[in-house]
């Protein structure tokens, strides 16, 4: 009580306006005194500070004037709350428009006039925040451009890799471990190119220490007459001629190393192949070739009709699962049941298009296990017509369906057609999940995102059980 | 007990029909398998929910460990930049508009929202290589414009969906310029928060037009277009074809053929 009593006496000695003014304006970079409807009543800057704008022409302008789009919604809530008998914000920041400069932020406080229909706002000066954030900005633009130099420069040097007929592998000197290698040296050593990355090079071909083999390859590198050298890869067994390449970066020696593969006279130009080759190429049934994650390798015209796109190229490195019905849980069960069993005779689902239609097929899936890794082939047969001739009354279903519904209704309640409904619903999806995952119930009760226990409960519920046993 | 059965009685105590009932639900399947989503978004709920807090964090934060804790979640890169980053960014500004969020904690915020779609975005992708649909893009904010974030989002989302981008953040006319002279593009996306980039607008789209035949389109998109009083100012002002803020809309503009304008004998 004593406090506010001195704060009372401070206020009668202020007196004059101008005294409030020199106050506000001292306490303030700026002061406003603004009326219900808008309008800047009186403004004030404080003369300490930077100088703001053209303040002193802000008198008799409407507050949204000098706002940015986003602050005039705020500056409304605030006008509604001093209308109203709530309390009025305590902080506030609003951005400021001005013709000559950068937007900038003002922080206010903000209160009622007594007695007057008008709200005085006591503003703290943000630019200093704005220019910290222009130049933050800045500095992430410069980063920005210099990460999209360096993805131009990363995005030439990998369609190089990728591209070359050459087998390439790159090698740090000090532990002889493969920095980089593109997909052909992989498959010239016999593994993944995954599983080569950081591999001891040396290592790859037998018994051989990489304190023996780097120094070598260094010195064959400088050598003007012959400089490759020929050894027998560890895991297939190739003999392939190493081209070393020492250069320095970054303070780090490295050899860049080009395999070549010795090869034995074995020309693969037989009847068989070259009809395999047509029949991929001319077929009517979709061939997909992809690694065992599903990413497309390579695709025939079938398939690329199938999905319509313009050219297999369309479809290469994309994963097959974006074009089959289900997605990845198409995807999922027909390798997880490959990868066990060497193939998957038969998986009905459907293939996307690009124009949102869809179109039945049979799946197969086969494992090849013939190079450094191993590929699954899929062929997927257009089912559409066959349906017709397999499914009764086919054609008819949306019609059906709707008579169906028409002798439904009025036999019973609609509570008990829609329970009924869907049993039959649950009772179907869990019989699919069952045939889909060939009746391994850890992996149905995930696809349909079950617990165990609740598919168990759910399979005795509908009398499944007895006709399945557990994989 | 508030179902819509509450008051229902039951008609009459036959046993359905269970041929009739598997029709019916096969129906009901067929829709269903056409429109619900099956996939749970309960991670991916958690992983926006914690990105918020990092970006709200007023303790330093490398990004590497913003990355590494978000796909810790077990979302993906996709979901990550496609989802988190948007709706996170979305959050900031709700909350700045709210005063619940600082000019300052937003700022930080978005950088760090920035940092974190470049990391991300990083990552070369080989399983989306450059095809015959593939189109050369120009992303641009021009000179001046403030919001840098969702043109960042945006080339992200363009490059993964294997077109080739090049992104030009606070662009001059005469960087495009050179730019369309050097390398060409099919079209330039540009996108705008406000007005205050106007001029610089009309001089990259001037010189958009003059690049060689056939000239880039451009699509304009972001914040402005919602505005209809500044989409009807844009309209007016400029002669740019596609406003949109969707992706998707945007392509298929694109892949339009363009009709060529007739112009007025008084033009």
């Amino acid at each position: 009580m004593q406090s506010l009593n001195a704060w009372r006496i401070a206020a009668s000695h202020m007196g004059e306006p101008e005294n409030l003014a020199d106050v506000l304006s001292a306490v303030a970079d700026i002061a406003l005194v603004v009326s219900h409807d808008g309008n800047i009543i009186a403004a004030l800057a404080n003369s300490l500070s930077a100088p703001i704008g053209v303040i002193d022409k802000w008198v008799g302008k409407s507050m949204p004037d000098i706002l940015t789009d986003e602050s005039i919604m705020k500056f409304s809530r605030v006008v509604l709350t001093a209308q109203s008998s709530a309390e009025m914000p305590r902080s506030l920041e609003l951005n400021h428009t001005d013709p000559a400069a950068l937007d900038y932020p003002v922080q206010y406080s903000t209160h009622r006039v007594v007695g007057e229909d008008a709200i005085l706002m006591l503003g703290r000066d943000l630019r200093h925040v704005a220019k910290a954030q222009q130049q933050l900005m800045q500095a992430q633009i410069a980063l920005q451009r210099g990460h999209a130099e360096r993805r131009e420069f990363d995005a030439r040097y990998r369609m190089l890799l990728a591209t070359t007929r050459d087998a390439i592998v790159v090698i740090g000197m000090s532990d002889g471990r493969i920095l980089d290698l593109n997909a052909r040296a992989a498959t010239l050593l016999g593994a993944p190119r995954d599983e080569l990355q950081g591999a001891v090079l040396a290592r790859e071909f037998g018994a051989l220490r990489h304190e023996h083999f780097g120094p070598n390859l260094v010195s064959l590198s400088q050598s003007e007459n012959d400089n490759a050298i020929t050894l027998q890869a560890r895991r297939t067994g190739n003999n392939i001629a190493i081209t070393p390449s020492a250069f320095r970066v970054g303070g780090e020696q490295m050899i860049i190393c080009r395999l070549d593969f010795e090869a034995a006279d074995n020309p693969q130009t037989d009847r068989l192949n070259t009809l395999l080759t047509a029949l991929f190429r001319f077929g009517s049934d979709g061939v997909v070739i992809t690694d065992t994650k599903g990413v497309i390798e390579t695709a025939n015209e079938a398939f690329v009709e199938m999905v319509d796109y313009d050219h297999h190229a369309d479809v290469k490195g994309k994963s097959l699962a974006d074009y089959l019905g289900r997605g990845q849980i198409d995807l999922n069960t027909m390798l997880d049941a490959a990868l066990e069993a060497g193939s998957v005779p038969f998986h009905s689902t459907r293939i996307k298009n690009t124009l949102g239609g869809a179109t039945s097929v049979e799946v197969a899936a086969t494992i090849l296990r013939q190079g450094a890794q191993p590929v699954v082939a899929f062929t997927l047969r257009d089912v559409t017509r066959a349906e017709v001739f397999r499914t009764p009354n086919a054609g008819g279903a949306v019609d059906g369906s709707h008579d169906n519904a028409v002798k439904l209704v009025g036999q019973a309640s609609l509570k008990e057609i829609v329970a009924a409904a869907s049993g039959v619903v649950e009772k179907m999806c869990i019989e699919a999940a069952i045939d889909m995952t060939k009746n391994n119930r850890a992996a149905a009760a995930e696809i349909l995102g079950l617990s165990r226990q609740s598919l168990y409960v759910k399979l005795h519920k509908f009398g499944i059980i007895e006709d399945t046993t557990e994989n | 007990m508030s179902s819509d059965f509450k008051s229902e009685k039951t008609i009459n105590d036959n046993a359905l029909d269970p041929v009739i009932v598997d029709h019916l639900a096969c129906r009901v399947l067929g829709e269903l398998r056409e429109t619900v989503a099956l996939q749970s978004s309960q991670p991916l709920a958690d992983a926006t929910e914690w990105l918020l807090k990092q970006c709200q964090s007023t303790e330093s934060c490398e990004i590497a460990t913003l990355t590494e804790g978000l796909l810790a979640h077990g979302i993906t890169v996709d979901q990550a930049l496609d989802v988190c980053v948007t709706e996170v960014a979305r959050s900031l500004g709700e909350g700045w508009l709210s005063d619940d969020l600082s000019f300052a904690s937003v700022t930080m915020g978005s950088l760090r929202l920035m940092g974190l779609t470049e990391a991300l975005s990083a990552e070369w992708h080989p399983r989306t290589p450059h095809n015959s649909r593939s189109l050369s893009l120009l992303v641009i904010t021009p000179r001046g414009e403030q919001h840098i974030l969702g043109a960042t989002v945006l080339a992200s989302l363009l490059r993964r969906q294997g077109h080739s981008v090049r992104l030009m953040l606070n662009a001059e006319a005469s960087e495009v310029d050179r730019y369309l002279k050097q390398s060409g593009c099919q079209a330039v996306l540009m996108s705008l928060g406000s007005l205050k980039c106007l001029d610089v607008l009309k001089e990259i789209v001037s010189a958009v037009e003059q690049a060689s035949y056939p000239h880039p389109r451009v699509v304009v998109g972001g914040a402005v277009i919602l505005n209809t009083n500044y989409l009807k100012v844009l309209k007016e002002t400029t002669d740019v074809p596609i406003y949109t803020s969707d992706v998707e809309n945007a392509l298929s503009g694109l892949r339009r053929p363009v009709v060529p304008r007739l112009k007025m004998a008084a033009e």
